[in-house]
């Protein structure tokens, strides 16, 4: 049984969805928004770990029945029902504890999980993960975190002389769109003495977006005249192009070790392929909104991502011969007691 | 000038008590550095890629602290100093998001002996819930009592009040001897934590070597000096 956990109609969980149904992979949705009537209750078991049910009003899971997880959470601070109130109103504090066992159940359950919240947190620093990506064997852009306007004056006018542009962007996960260092920057450095700001070498090259899911490895390669493509429309004023790539066997291989030294078995790498044929890697997304190339492309990502976490349950079987406890297994979703 | 550091608050008592044990067995400064100081150095830079750290901070006294002058490295940065952005107002929270990310970074590329290095969770080092530290305590093989808990009703206390202390510390445990199997689930518990300095607390209970507490952010005067000569070699290793 797979679970998948978050807004049931935000397109990557949607297309999860729907690649179960399609599969005919048994499958349970957590749909996040009941997250205030929700219930998680665990108990520790010395030989299996936290063992329970996760309940809402559509039904009782049994966590036990699960063999996977799709993990699109969104920020709980930030659910349209508690957004607004105050840090200490009891609805916070309440979903609060319930992320956080949610959270633990997650980061515990010896099951295929994609991913895991903790092994998601690499991404919180663009910086910590580019060494990982780097101990990986891959490039990484020329970058310089700092506060100090003089250093910034350096770095840009040396690679300007190089004949490159330097872009700067956040060094936390918190989404940012990349912009280029333009003459008008100078007059606001000032503002980086308070926070060291992260500026790169603008690399040139094709984007492509690598997906991994398991071992399995979708590329696209991105066309676009924008500084991000993400926002290729209100910075070039056309729409990024995207097309489904076969990459180089050993790239493909690289991307597979990257994803398994983050412990990421569902990851989303944004490479830079330079004319002299070398692979720049930016950053690994650990919970990529893969919707997007996927209807773009057809990759069939979705299908891939259900397939690897039901083969999680097959795994288990395989392993332990019979259900837990040798026992059938129950039927993972029934009606709460009246 | 070559230095071991130590990166704490100025109010950290084990800190100062370990800076104070560790001045005996190192010949170089010792030096406490508080969070506040280094991200209100007057410069900072920090270079990537770079094998072995690249940065440079200048302090508003006019010091500068190179990369290749920390020989040894204690992190005990438990707490983001953010009372300089207060500012930044509707920014503050991204500012405090982009400065973690930055000390994240900055301490992930250190090349030197560090204890404990930083991890995405806490930049003092790995950090486990209650309810996580337990199964990884149970996985371990050490004891632990029955626990239950759901969303409203938070991981009880543990019940068992601590009879001892052991540290683990790359492999090695330092306290009281036990007996070998106990050792291995200290050593084990210690590798899923997944941290290279690991303060245990246990009591035995019906013979049993049972779980209280861990902490990757020790008193070290509770290891005493044992515990100090093997950070020491650790550090100028």
């Amino acid at each position: 049984m797979i679970l998948i956990a978050g807004i049931p109609d935000e397109p990557p969980v949607a297309l999860a969805i729907a690649a179960a149904e399609e599969s005919g992979a048994a499958h349970v949705v957590f749909d996040q928004r009941d997250h205030l009537s929700a219930g998680l209750k665990l108990r520790l078991d010395a030989a299996a770990g936290w063992q329970g049910t996760l309940s809402t009003a559509a039904g009782v899971i049994d966590l036990q029945a699960i063999d996977g997880v799709y993990v699109r959470l969104m920020d709980e601070r930030y659910l349209p029902d508690v957004v607004d109130l105050p840090s200490n109103a009891p609805e916070r504090l309440r979903t609060a504890r319930f992320h956080s066992l949610l959270h633990d159940w997650l980061n515990s359950a010896p099951v295929r999980i994609a991913s895991r919240p903790r092994a998601m947190l690499s991404n919180m620093s663009k910086t910590y993960q580019a060494g990982i990506i780097h101990r990986c064997g891959f490039d990484i852009p020329e970058t310089l975190v700092t506060n100090d306007p003089d250093a910034v004056l350096d770095f840009v006018d040396r690679l300007a002389a190089e004949g490159d542009d330097v872009v700067y962007k956040s060094v936390s996960g918190t989404r940012s769109i990349v912009q280029t260092f333009r003459a008008a920057d100078r007059a606001r450095l000032s503002h980086i003495r308070w926070c060291p700001t992260q500026f790169q070498r603008k690399v040139r090259g094709t984007d492509v977006r690598v997906h991994v899911v398991g071992a399995r490895v979708f590329a696209t390669r991105i066309e676009s005249e924008a500084t991000d493509y993400r926002y290729s429309a209100r910075q070039s004023g056309s729409d990024a192009k995207l097309t489904s790539i076969d990459l180089e066997p050993g790239l493909q291989k690289a991307c597979v070790a990257l994803s398994a030294a983050l412990d990421l078995p569902f990851t989303g790498i944004d490479l830079r392929l330079t004319p002299e044929g070398d692979a720049i890697c930016f950053e690994a997304n650990p919970c990529p909104a893969y919707s997007y190339y996927q209807s773009r492309t057809g990759a069939p990502i979705a299908a891939a991502l259900i397939d690897w976490l039901a083969a999680g349950g097959a795994l288990t079987r395989t392993k332990a011969g019979l259900a837990p406890n040798g026992m059938d297994r129950l039927p993972a979703v029934s009606q709460p007691s009246a | 000038m070559s230095r071991l550091l130590i990166l704490a608050n100025p109010d950290d008592r084990a800190a100062l008590w370990l800076r104070g044990a560790l001045v005996s067995l190192a010949d170089m400064p010792v030096q406490v550095l508080t969070p506040t100081r280094l991200v209100c150095a007057r410069s900072i830079t920090h270079r990537l890629p770079s094998p072995s750290g690249d940065f440079r901070f200048e302090f508003a006294d006019g010091d500068v602290l190179l990369a290749g002058e920390i020989v040894g490295l204690v992190n005990r940065m438990t707490a983001l100093p953010t009372a300089h952005l207060e500012f930044a107002a509707a920014d503050r929270a991204y500012a405090e998001a982009e400065l973690h990310a930055f000390l994240l970074g900055w301490l992930g590329s250190l090349a030197c002996p560090m204890l404990n290095p930083p991890a995405p969770e806490s930049l003092a080092g790995a950090w486990h819930s209650d309810v996580a530290a337990l199964h990884l305590a149970a996985l371990a093989g050490l004891d632990c009592a029955s626990a239950s808990v759901d969303a409203d009703t938070p991981l009880e206390p543990a019940r068992a009040t601590a009879e001892m202390v052991h540290f683990v510390l790359d492999g090695r445990v330092i306290g009281p001897i036990l007996p070998a199997r106990d050792r291995d689930s200290l050593l084990q518990f210690a590798h899923l934590w997944g941290t290279r300095l690991l303060q245990v607390e246990t009591a035995r209970q019906r013979g049993k070597l049972t779980y209280v507490a861990a902490s990757a952010v020790p008193h070290y005067s509770l290891g005493g000096h044992a515990l100090v000569r093997a950070m020491a070699e650790v550090l100028l290793a």
